[in-house]
């Protein structure tokens, strides 16, 4: 049956009863009897309920949305949403809302609205107060929404108790425990029945110490000093080697890597653009600087929280608050109401996670249905990040200087400016005066194509507006509605070679013009004049910025990378202009490049180079090149700020304004507003979060509502059992493999239990003991005989022990993705070990380029070879572009929380090693490398293989290979350097080369 | 090829005598249990330690394999596959109709009435317009649905969404969840292939066959329909197969010493299992795409034999060879890059649908016939579509391109347990949005789970305090009506 929304579709005979009804006239109403109500539900409501809503609300086992229809209590009780009946206001009700289709996100039944028909039964039925015929009525028993009460038993959780504060047990071999750990770990082995392994010897020690630490092996040299001093006294050589290692730039590096992985750190958007996230390296850096200067937790967590509401904030801990922005953003999400606090929600689900182990983002739509977490309590924490503006490109950064520092560049600026202008000028008489003499001026002239003129011209109509606008007013999908529409060439007082349109007199004006593309230009260039400082926006990006004024319209050719951020259909240009002082003025145009008046645009043209050339032999003077110079100087000048460029947190002002639940997770579905307030179970006496009393900061002429800090306050302050509990359980996860609790951030009832509870608790009070001192942890694990155990396999052990629960042998591990690599660079000799600052684009197979929508762009090959050999944690995370090496070995997803890493096992790592052109490289070179050891095949190999192992080698491995290095050269007939590349492919494949023990 | 190699003591411990040799009886069940899918030990169920070993399915399920053909950027549904004789001779009237796409939401707008005409086939009787004629002649094997909503017009989100069943990045895809559910029933091939178009890989490229939160195994693998099928399959600069028999033999060896004392690590010996599994996924996989025994005939069927449709009729010819090797989910890509490179007909629609559906008609069509008329369409369901459709409006004042559409669109399956010649669900008179039997991109990842065998509202993976389903939280049912 075809349905046209003009007609009424066929009625069905249940309809008849209606008409017949409703052609009466409204006398049988409204004489309201119950037995007409009885009689209307039982004839006509009843029958349509049933055909298209009993399925799933209340009819059958489904009751979507905790709605029950089937009966009158179901109705009025209400769901997810509330009551379905508005008693006082019938035509109210949420049913009529429901099917009335008004409102794109709630729409019943979603398969296919109801009938105009339909609609009128329900409306007459709602307007007769919803009287059901209780024979037909179908009740539920405890299937509907349940309140949230908190038990004794609930905060009773063992992660929610209060620690423990038990000192560690006595147990009979005393000598073996060398501290605290060792007490707990053995008393519950002798529980157990468990033998504990003996210590691993030396040489696996310090193999084990340097990943453990650093993520890199130890050199040959390395493991035979210290398998030499522990001959005279282990436990100073031991000491020496964990307090090395502690204090180098490479512990940071690793342990950096690990935190990364919690808050899931990326350096793009992800999207369409999947735009990189501007200076966001720098948080990287901070976090590798937090480990390397043994930054008390407490404050590392309060700094990434709320580096900007502290006391005195530093650039340090500004860049912290680039914890805030790691997330991917949609610059262009359908629902954009409900992208916002997609992106809060996932901030307060992370959050949560990495401080808490605590999985608050299941309860964003319902009361958890597991922990004792309630959507009170995640609205209730989410409300702390209310006030965090939007992410956005450009909104999100800030300039790191002094106001002396800030002032003197601006002087440095004008003067610089001043002489570069001379300069220019000049030339540009001199250019001008040769290529009219030669008739060149004409040379780079093609018909230019206009998107958006400017005033001497057609002009364009803008929308503008002289109020703030929210931080994503330059994004594609920014709905500027509320803006003025008016035309270009804005501004006040007089200009030379201006043409005002539109008056335009207040500190700072915000534009925005679409132009739509049926087709891709392959130049772009703007024409702008502007009083005073201006930044152009292109789809979201920006692609022009100056500051000062002119005083004519100027011709900036844009780079490619510009040109790229076209596309056919809408396209967006956003212009923000800020005055000081005088009359002010903005206009612009953006064309294709070919503008026969302006020189650039033939120098830069296609025969550009040529009339540079001529020029050049000519007059004995590189004009051209003389002039492009200046011009890229002066746009740099303009460019430039003062201080160092952070992408950092910042929040809309002192009061964020109201935040409500957020039913059934929908943004457009509001139910009783929130404060800010900590998970009830952690902290409150009765079911509802404890209110935070956060008092609003300003910093630096910015104001921020201070909750973050209350919140960061909180966690180390009344919530610090918990806090303490999971970060002492981080540290001991990745120097054991596995964490005291395995759901490293997951301690609720869904997660996994502690092995050892008690130590757990032992460990998080020596952790606040400590005041929060991380490397002070290390030493505690790391001297820990536990620690120190071997890792081979002991069968009856292994009998009732198979996972290792209780400890009692050192569990191996695979070396993680960057571990691999790193390695694999350190053995061929290429490392490069330099520390900190922007990413790297190592070289991609070409294969994988071709799998982004823009084949090549956004991975430019780093320029410096050098940087290729970076180590893996500073080759550029981009969402939509993985690295492959390090994905398929299991690298953490960036776009939820890896706690734990997995360890595959599949072919295609075994392609990789074997075949890929990185191994197969870096084979060569570690080939090379051994052949300059000299001596014998025999004795090359011996140091190889001591560079993979990082041990000695065994004789009859020697042999082993020493007969492959021939057999590759008898019958495969490989040359006696091609077979030992051969060799050196085969040491990086082994199973002890990527497995510890 | 280099010199055969000659009876050195590496080059005689063959596969048989390494697995005997290694270790004591752990490792070596482990192993049967890697190398175990085929060949002589297939018939010892060991504890396995392989993810991707196969999985009995949940319920009764008819689709073994899958292959999704991925229409990027957005067919325009009512110039397709959805009729709609009450446009005709509409051309150029402004009317008011809610619709919204990258140009924001809108209320009226000048319809650019269907620019090809549609003819009626089969016993079904379905119209379908002459850009698929080819596709036409197959329609009573195939289920139309026409009422299918998406939750975003954005390419980027609906990409996601269409591939993951989530606007977000960060999730499992469809293909991913057909192989944590199945398994995959051949270890020299990937379970999970990807085939892209040759302008390069939709926006967002791997986030769209991404296994999130899953192990990196369950992530789809790029596949070359020329050259080297995958990445780092051949050695760098080329190594005989002898070559590389010598050094496998050889790190068997070395690592078979170094497992000896760690005889309880599965892990160690699955390590070394897989690089017999590599060693022979690389003369599989060349041998998949090695069209040299394909008869003229069925090249032709494809499409084969005409540059416009060489390309795609090469893809789909590939996976029915690969669906007969056993690979578990195919996806397709028709379109890559950006705008006019995909369906994204913003500016000409005339010449963009021509290019894409002239290059795609064919070779879709041959599929389908030639799974037919080997009995394999029983057990391998065919899914066409895009991450939405088209407005019936023009985007700009002049021209005939229009803007995305997820208010309404069409999808099609077929074979695999789908019932043939029927159409579900209907848009209003010009296809503005779906008003009848409304499906959710949801309800369509139910009805393909359920063809494989999967429970949707089962099929489960925890991962971050969840129980994570494809279909989401509140679960979804799959559309009765098409499936057989």
């Amino acid at each position: 049956m075809r349905t046209n929304p003009l007609q009424f579709p066929t009625q069905p005979c249940w309809l008849a009863g209606l008409s017949a009804l409703l052609m009466s006239g409204g006398s049988m109403l409204a004489q309201d009897d119950d037995e007409k109500g009885r009689q209307f539900y039982a004839e006509t409501v009843f029958p349509l309920l049933e055909t298209r809503c009993f399925e799933c609300h209340g009819g059958g086992e489904k009751l979507k949305g905790h709605f029950r229809i089937t009966s009158r209590e179901g109705l009025i009780r209400g769901g997810d949403y509330g009551s379905g009946i508005d008693t006082a206001n019938p035509t109210e009700s949420l049913v009529l809302e429901m099917v009335s289709y008004q409102d794109d996100e709630h729409q019943m039944p979603p398969k296919e609205k109801l009938s105009e028909a339909e609609i009128a039964v329900l409306t007459q039925w709602v307007e007769m107060g919803a009287p059901y015929d209780s024979s037909l009525e179908i009740k539920g028993e405890g299937t509907e929404r349940r309140g949230f009460t908190l038990t004794d038993e609930d905060r009773d959780w063992w992660a929610y108790r209060a620690l423990s504060g038990d000192a560690p047990p006595q147990v009979d071999d005393l000598d073996w425990s060398k501290n605290g750990i060792d007490s707990f770990v053995r008393a519950q082995l002798e529980r157990e029945g468990l033998k504990p392994n003996p210590q691993a010897p030396p040489a696996t020690l310090i193999r084990r110490l340097h990943y453990d630490l650093t993520g890199l092996p130890p050199t040959p040299a390395e493991v035979e000093a210290f398998v030499g001093a522990c001959e005279s006294d282990f436990d100073k050589a031991y000491s020496m080697l964990v307090e090395d290692l502690l204090a180098r730039p490479q512990y940071g590096e690793k342990w950096a890597r690990h935190w990364l992985d919690v808050v899931r750190y990326a350096e793009s958007n992800g999207f369409e653009r999947d735009n990189s996230k501007p200076h966001i390296w720098r948080y990287r850096d901070y976090v590798i600087d937090a480990f390397n200067n043994d930054k008390p937790y407490d404050q590392f967590l309060i700094e990434q929280l709320a580096g900007d509401e502290i006391a005195e904030p530093t650039m340090e801990s500004l860049v912290a608050t680039g914890y805030h922005r790691l997330m991917q953003w949609d610059d262009e999400p359908a629902d954009r109401l409900q992208h916002v606090y997609d992106v809060l929600a996932d901030n307060v689900q992370i959050t949560s996670e990495v401080f808490l182990a605590t999985s608050l983002g299941c309860a964003r739509c319902h009361d958890h249905k597991a922990d004792p977490i309630s959507q009170k309590d995640f609205y209730s924490f989410m409300s702390f990040f209310h006030g965090v503006t939007h992410y956005q490109t450009a909104g999100t950064l800030m300039n790191w200087a002094s106001p002396e520092e800030k002032s003197a560049f601006e002087e440095e600026r004008k003067s610089q400016l001043d002489d570069l202008t001379r300069q220019r000028d000049e030339i540009k008489a001199q250019l001008t005066d040769y290529l009219t003499e030669n008739n060149q001026m004409g040379a780079g002239k093609a018909k230019p194509v206009t998107f958006i003129d400017d005033s001497r011209g057609q002009g364009a109509v803008w929308a503008y507006t002289v109020s703030k606008p929210s931080d994503d007013w330059a994004d594609v999908g920014y709905i500027n509605k509320a803006w003025v529409k008016a035309a270009g060439g804005f501004g006040a007082g007089s200009h030379p070679k201006s043409k005002i349109h539109t008056k335009w007199d207040t500190k700072e004006i915000w534009m925005r013009a679409n132009f739509g593309l049926k087709a891709l230009p392959d130049s772009l260039s703007l024409e702008i004049y502007h009083d005073e400082d201006v930044e152009v926006y292109l789809n979201g990006t920006l692609i022009h910025q100056a500051k000062g004024f002119l005083k004519d319209y100027e011709v900036t050719p844009l780079p490619a990378s510009a040109v790229d951020l076209l596309q056919t259909g809408k396209n967006v240009i956003a212009v923000h202009c800020r005055h000081g002082a005088g009359g002010q003025y903005i206009d612009l145009a953006l064309r294709t490049s070919s503008a026969a008046s302006s020189l650039s645009s033939i120098l830069s043209g296609p025969s550009g180079k040529k009339i540079g050339k001529e020029i050049k032999s000519k007059t004995g003077a590189d004009l051209a090149g003389a002039y492009q110079g200046v011009v890229a100087d002066i746009a740099k000048w303009r460019r430039r700020e003062q201080g160092i460029p952070l992408n950092v947190v910042t929040e809309k002002g002192p009061d964020p304004g109201p935040l409500n639940i957020h039913l059934r997770g929908s943004a457009h579905a509001l139910g009783a507003e929130v404060s800010p307030g900590f998970p009830a179970v952690l902290s409150s006496a009765d079911s509802d979060p404890l209110p935070a009393s956060p008092a609003p900061v300003e910093y630096s002429g910015r104001v921020s509502s201070g909750r973050r800090l209350a919140l960061a306050e909180w966690m180390v302050g009344g919530g610090k059992m918990l806090t303490a509990r999971v970060m002492a359980n981080r540290i001991w996860q990745h120097h054991f493999g596995r964490g005291i609790v395995p759901s490293s951030s997951d301690f609720g009832k869904l997660g996994e239990k502690p092995t050892h509870p008690e130590l757990l608790d032992w460990l998080a009070s020596q952790f606040i003991e400590s005041d929060w001192d991380i490397k002070a942890m290390h030493r505690l694990m790391l001297h820990s005989r536990t620690y120190q155990l071997s890792s081979e396999p002991d069968s009856g052990n292994i009998a009732s022990d198979p996972q290792n629960n209780n400890l009692w042998r050192f569990s191996m591990r695979r070396l993680t993705a960057e571990e691999l690599r790193d390695t694999i660079l350190a053995v061929s000799g290429k490392l490069n070990t330099e520390l900190h600052g922007e990413w790297v684009y190592p070289p991609l197979p070409a294969e994988v380029l071709a799998t982004a929508s823009r084949p090549g762009k956004g991975w430019p090959v780093s320029k410096n070879e050098e940087d290729h050999y970076r180590r893996s944690l500073y080759v550029h995370v981009k969402r939509s572009l993985r690295h492959q090496m390090l994905a398929d070995f299991d690298q953490a997803d960036t776009d939820t929380a890896c706690a734990v890493r997995f360890a595959t096992t599949v072919p295609t790592q075994a392609l990789t090693m074997l075949n890929s052109k990185f191994v197969n490289d870096q084979a060569a070179l570690f080939a090379a490398r051994m052949s300059e050891e000299g001596g014998s095949v025999r004795d090359q190999i011996a140091a190889g293989l001591a560079l993979v192992f990082q041990r000695e080698p065994q004789e009859e491995e020697l042999d082993h290979l020493v007969e492959l290095h021939d057999t590759l050269q008898r019958d495969i007939e490989l040359s006696p350097e091609e077979a030992l590349e051969r060799l050196a492919l085969l040491a990086l494949n082994l199973n002890e080369f990527i497995y510890l023990d | 090829m280099k010199k055969k190699q000659k009876g050195t003591f590496c080059g005689n411990v063959n596969r048989r005598e390494f697995l005997s040799t290694v270790g004591g009886g752990f490792p070596a069940m482990a192993l049967t249990g890697m190398l175990g899918q085929e060949g002589f030990f297939s018939q010892t169920q060991a504890a396995s330690s392989n993810p991707l070993a196969a999985v009995p399915p949940m319920l009764l399920g008819k689709a073994k394999s899958v292959i999704f053909l991925f229409m990027y950027g957005g067919p325009s549904h009512i110039d397709t596959f959805d009729y709609k004789p009450a446009m005709v001779g509409m051309d150029g009237k402004t009317i008011s109709v809610k619709t919204f796409g990258r140009g924001g939401k809108k209320n009226e707008g000048r319809i650019v009435e269907p620019k090809w005409k549609f003819k009626q086939y089969g016993e079904s009787g379905k119209y379908v317009s002459d850009l698929f004629p080819h596709v036409g002649s197959c329609v009573d094997d195939i289920a139309f649905i026409h009422s299918m909503t998406a939750d975003s017009p954005i390419h980027g989100s609906a990409l996601l969404m269409m591939n993951s069943g989530s606007l977000i990045s960060g999730n499992p895809s469809l293909g991913s969840w057909a192989n944590y559910g199945l398994g995959s029933v051949n270890d020299n091939l990937p379970g999970y292939v990807v085939m892209l178009d040759q302008s390069g890989g939709p926006i967002s490229g791997a986030k769209n066959w991404t296994s999130g939160f899953m192990p990196a195994s369950y992530q789809g693998t790029v596949f070359r329909s020329q050259g080297d099928p995958i990445l780092n399959l051949k050695h760098v600069s080329g190594m005989g197969d002898g070559e590389q028999r010598v050094l496998i033999d050889s790190l068997n060896h070395l690592n078979s010493g170094h497992l000896s004392p760690r005889y309880d690590n599965t892990n160690l010996s699955a390590r070394i299992a897989s690089y017999e599994l590599a060693y022979r996924m690389q003369a599989t996989a060349p041998e998949a795409i090695d069209l040299e025994d394909e008869p003229e005939e069925t090249k032709s069927l494809y499409g084969m034999d005409n540059p416009e449709t060489e390309d795609f009729g090469r893809k789909c010819l590939l996976s029915r060879r690969l669906v007969e090797r056993g690979v578990r989910f195919i996806q397709l890509y028709s379109g890559g890059a950006h705008n006019d490179d995909n369906w994204d007909a913003h500016g000409d629609l005339e010449k963009n649908h021509n290019h894409h559906a002239g290059a795609t008609d064919k070779p879709i069509a041959g599929l389908l016939k030639d799974l037919k008329r080997r009995g394999m369409l029983e057990d391998t369901l065919v899914v066409w579509g895009g991450e939405f459709g088209r407005q019936p409006t023009a985007e700009y004042a002049e021209g005939t391109g229009r803007d995305h559409n997820s208010y309404g669109f069409t999808m099609w399956m077929a074979g695999g347990g789908v019932k043939g010649g029927v159409s579900v669900g209907q848009t209003d008179e010009l296809g503005s949005m779906a008003v009848e039997n409304r499906y959710q991109v949801k309800h369509l990842h139910a009805t393909i789970l359920s063809l494989m065998g999967l429970d949707p509202n089962h099929l489960s993976y925890f991962f971050g305090g969840l129980d994570h389903k494809l279909v989401g939280v509140e679960g979804a049912d799959p559309i009765r009506e098409v499936m057989a």
